[in-house]
């Protein structure tokens, strides 16, 4: 699992790269980012904190099922990890579609490429992760997690998982806040 | 973890006509027919049907070959168009990197091998393992559907712009095709490192494995590392292409040389896990075949590791005239010299291994030492194009060509092909003819060598590569290097004849021909189907002093001074 995210680590890295490259090289011609586009939308503030959050309650979940191994509560921080996953989904939906409409078309500059290119990889490891959250919420209520470390591997491998997606994202929303100077 | 096909034999129907139930259960005929074979999650099917899907784009890589020769016979147009000739070298190219050379050893002798090798019943994930070559018959799918959208010309390389622009409609079908192939070979890596840390034997510690392990395990950290950023730069290039937007455009204020950067940093790492396994195929059959215990064996195993680490830092070599800082040329000058280091360490471990032992020249071994030979010569002259005022003289010219298929073709291949016949007893039970194997192998050696030797004096009197046409002057040099590639090509031919041939007519084979000492040499030939009855034991898998040979069984066995019950209870 650590080498499947150090795999994963990779093509974010690589991502990241680019962008601070390409950001660097257009600084320096003085064309990075078109006069008048927009910057980021402070909806990614509150998208940020909810996936934070979901980390968070994931970790909870954990907490819980090493500590008392009710199924129910084990249960319950899962599903409101759902929730903000969800909620997470849905203002990174918005803040798209705020960028869309103060008309910063992907193809009008690279610049705005870059955004789409990163936040859309992002969210797509967000919604292939979704699948096994569900699976792991269902056996949560289902008290499959109550038992010794080995019953507990499938939770914990999700929030290996899950942790490693929060942590991509706050560098790709530091990396894209870092391109907005200049 | 485990999970062994519980389906009883003959239970699924449509039986192959004419096959006769050997009175021994193996895995050939455990269960019959397509469908037992095509989701089965045996490791050894699964490497034998990669095996052939690797020899059937080996054919087809090699036929692309053979009318590029033929094409650059004489200068002018002799058999096909310009424009199909760009097709035909870059899908030679495409298909011998991403459909032969990097599948071939760790899918098809790989996953043959590796549990066997472990004395384990299957791979750590067999679903993901299965999972894994039918993503491969996918990438492979669409790399011919690429045909027709009318194929590709840029070069296996996929160099931005020349890849967004170009007017051929099958650059996005390839690419998507490549990075189903990435991931099938990230996959199966992931599956190789856990096998190799969860499921070694009781006695087998890390310094006590085969090298082939070794090198498999650090062939599967490099497919795991480094293929991802492959997938991400080809899935870049191809909604570039589409969108016709993208950071590799200069148009926008991209940068092409970025893709340059993103393409070497996994193709120069993928070099290294075209030859990884290779080594470690070359470290079994010289110690088996000269039987006598590999000379440092730590050695081995660490410069493997030690490759695997310095291919993540050599790729700006394949970058030299591309406006890199003359600072940063130099420092991966200066790396790529000590990649030097630890393969010169693995060549003179083997030099060392074959003094004094009592070398069989079975056709397995001679392709171990055209191995040797010719990874020399590959190795030297990459020595001259990691320097740097060398490169701008032969950089793009017929010496690299020359360099690279020395070092791809002549030692990752010819150590496949050894590979495959060291193991070809063990995985169908039967010996092939050695006399027709030795002859087979002096036609490639020698065909391989008019090839491409002559193509090193091609390319440092100046003949670029890729190029249709030619000067007159350069007509001889193109004739001979031909001819080579005929004799090779009869060479392949033979040799697939008399393997064929021996799946039919050939002599039953026993359990253990060369003497070897490792695990997969003491189950049956071929294996049964979950490997062994029982777990066995290990003891030190070079010490060939245990290995005799038996009259009645017409092979070798291994008797073990030191533990008389040489088979251990189950785990």
């Amino acid at each position: 699992m650590v080498l499947f995210i150090i795999s994963l680590a990779m093509v974010f890295a690589t991502v990241v790269l680019a962008y601070i490259v390409v950001r660097m090289q257009l600084v320096q011609e003085g064309d990075w980012r078109p006069t008048g586009a927009p910057g980021l939308p402070k909806l990614l503030i509150l998208s940020t904190a909810l996936l934070i959050g979901s980390s968070g309650t994931l970790g909870l979940a954990s907490r819980t099922a090493v500590r008392s191994g009710s199924a129910s509560r084990v249960g319950g921080w899962m599903l409101c990890t759902l929730c903000l996953v969800g909620g997470f989904l849905i203002t990174q939906g918005f803040a798209w579609m705020i960028l869309v409409q103060e008309d910063l078309g992907f193809r009008s500059s690279l610049y705005a490429w870059l955004f789409y290119i990163m936040t859309g990889l992002h969210a797509l490891h967000v919604l292939g992760g979704l699948g096994p959250l569900c699976l792991v919420t269902r056996h949560a209520f289902a008290g499959r997690y109550s038992g010794d470390a080995f019953s507990r591997r499938g939770l914990v491998y999700c929030g290996m998982y899950w942790h490693f997606i929060d942590a991509a994202w706050v560098i790709l929303y530091l990396t894209l806040l870092w391109g907005m100077r200049g | 973890m485990t999970t062994i096909d519980t389906t009883p034999p003959g239970e699924l129907a449509g039986a192959a006509p004419g096959a006769v139930t050997p009175p021994v259960d193996n895995y050939l005929t455990w269960s019959k027919g397509v469908a037992s074979w095509a989701f089965t999650l045996d490791h050894k099917r699964i490497g034998v049907m990669y095996l052939l899907g690797v020899l059937t784009s080996f054919l087809v890589g090699g036929i692309f070959a053979l009318i590029i020769r033929t094409e650059l016979i004489a200068p002018g147009q002799t058999i096909i168009e310009p424009e199909t000739y760009n097709i035909f070298f870059t899908l030679h190219g495409a298909v011998m990197v991403f459909l032969v050379i990097i599948p071939s050893i760790p899918g098809s002798l790989g996953n043959f091998v590796l549990p066997i090798m472990l004395g384990a019943k299957d791979v750590a994930f067999p679903r993901l393992n299965l999972f894994s070559f039918h993503l491969w018959i996918i990438g492979a799918i669409f790399t011919v559907l690429a045909l027709l959208f009318g194929g590709f010309d840029t070069g296996w390389t996929f160099y931005t712009p020349y890849s967004t622009k170009t007017e051929l409609g099958g650059v996005v079908p390839v690419i998507f095709g490549v990075f189903i192939l990435g991931f099938s070979s990230i996959f199966t890596g992931l599956n190789f490192v856990v096998t190799v840390h969860k499921m070694r034997p009781k006695g087998m510690t890390w310094f006590r494995m085969p090298l082939f392990l070794w090198a498999l395990y650090a062939t599967a950290l490099i497919q795991i590392l480094a293929t991802p950023v492959l997938a991400i730069t080809l899935m870049l290039v191809g909604l570039e292409r589409v969108f016709q937007i993208g950071i590799f455009d200069p148009a926008m204020g991209g940068d092409p040389v970025l893709f340059q950067h993103f393409f070497w940093f996994y193709s120069h790492p993928a070099v290294y896990i075209m030859i990884l396994p290779a080594m470690g195929i070359i470290s079994e059959l010289i110690t088996v075949h000269s039987h006598r215990h590999i000379f440092g064996y730590t050695f081995i195993a660490y410069s493997s590791v030690a490759i695997a680490i310095f291919s993540f830092l050599v790729w700006g070599h394949h970058m030299f005239t591309s406006g890199q800082s003359a600072l940063m040329n130099t420092i991966f000058s200066a790396i790529t010299f000590s990649v030097a280091i630890p393969s010169a360490i693995k060549v003179f471990n083997w030099l060392a291994t074959l003094y004094k032992g009592s070398i069989a020249l079975n056709t397995a071994m001679l392709y171990a030492l055209g191995f040797i030979f010719l990874f020399t010569i590959g190795g030297l002259t990459g020595i001259y194009l990691g320097t740097l005022n060398v490169d701008i003289h032969l950089h793009d010219t017929y010496f690299v060509v020359a360099h690279f298929h020395y070092v791809m073709m002549g030692s990752a291949l010819i150590a496949f092909i050894g590979g495959l016949h060291h193991w070809w007893p063990k995985m169908f039970g039967r010996m092939f003819d050695e006399t027709l194997g030795r002859i087979a192998f002096v036609l490639v050696f020698v065909g391989f060598n008019v090839t491409f030797f002559t193509q090193f004096m091609l390319g440092s009197h100046g003949m670029p590569r890729r190029y249709y046409d030619y000067q007159p002057e350069f007509t001889i040099y193109h004739m001979i290097s031909t001819v080579g590639s005929y004799i090779m090509a009869a060479g392949f031919f033979l040799t697939a004849f008399y393997l064929l041939h021996s799946l039919f007519f050939g002599r039953k084979a026993p359990a253990n021909p060369w003497g070897g000492r490792s695990l997969e040499w003491q189950c049956t030939s071929p294996p049964p189907h979950d490997n062994f009855k029982t777990t066995p034991s290990v003891g030190d898998c070079y010490d060939f002093r245990a290995v005799h040979w038996s009259e009645e069984e017409q092979g070798y066995v291994v008797i073990r001074d030191d533990d008389p019950d040489t088979v251990s209870s189950a785990h």
